[in-house]
């Protein structure tokens, strides 16, 4: 094992560990908004750093170019669809409140 | 380029043409049908110095929300804030939304006329100038200029 088999270890380590932490953060925090930051900024940046770990081990450019691309297009749609889901929840809360005020005003 | 995107996915496999050439032509024909764009695209430089500001940012954003994650007590005070945004429609505006979703501690949640909202874990600074500064780094990005004056919400 050389030193860059233990750097790869290190870094894949710590990209578990923040996979670990999205997970926690989705199971623990209390609503859908402060879950999605849970996934989105904890599982991006465990991403990075197994992204980086594998490229460590790998030779071929190619290669390289193709995890990168990975990365970027998990980044780019997690945080799309990041958006989306608060989105989508912060207008159907949005309704219910004007409903139930609906219905306070009726009775 | 969406030759070049297959040929890195695939590794180069030739069989893999048959899903590629029919995959490439819809995107192409996809692409050519939109309206095109009235921006321009980010510049070469402003994209070597916004990617290791991202980058940093990233990495603040995962550690922070890993350490609330991790610790014994939750703390944080989640809630939402408004943010009036500077930056023209169009692509430097979805760039600067789905960046705001990587800074630590927030998270872009709707867009209503000129208003981003965002969600905090946490009470942020007073005048939002994380978010005005990376409003001005995406600025920079694709070379527009923004009064910083405007932005306080």
């Amino acid at each position: 094992m050389d030193a860059l088999d233990i750097v790869s270890l290190m870094l894949a380590t710590g990209g578990v560990v923040f996979f670990f932490a999205g997970a926690l953060g989705l199971l623990r925090f209390p609503d859908v908004y402060s879950r999605l930051h849970a996934l989105t900024k904890a599982d991006n940046l465990g991403l990075g750093l197994i992204t980086i770990a594998v490229v460590l081990q790998l030779n071929s450019p190619t290669q390289w170019l193709k995890l990168g691309l990975i990365w970027l297009l998990v980044m780019l749609s997690g945080a799309v669809t990041c958006h989306l889901i608060a989105r989508r929840a912060r207008r159907v809360e949005n309704r219910h409140r004007n409903r139930s005020a609906c219905h306070d005003a009726d009775s | 380029m969406l030759i070049t995107i297959w040929w890195v996915i695939s590794d180069g496999d030739t069989t893999s043409w048959i899903i590629g050439v029919p995959t490439v032509a819809a995107t192409l024909w996809w692409s050519l049908r939109q309206p095109s764009a009235s921006q321009p695209l980010p510049r070469l430089i402003g994209l070597i110095r916004f990617i290791p500001y991202f980058l940093w940012e990233s990495l603040r954003g995962g550690i922070d929300v890993a350490r609330i994650a991790f610790s014994a007590r939750i703390a944080m005070r989640p809630h939402f804030c408004t943010y009036i945004l500077n930056l023209p429609e169009g692509p430097a505006r979805r760039v600067f939304i789905n960046a705001v979703s990587l800074l630590p501690g927030t998270l872009s949640a709707d867009i209503r006329d000129e208003r981003l909202l965002v969600h905090r874990l946490r009470s942020g600074p007073e005048d939002n100038h994380d978010l005005q500064a990376c409003e001005r780094r995406v600025a920079d990005l694709f070379g527009f200029s923004i009064s910083p004056m405007k932005t306080r919400s």
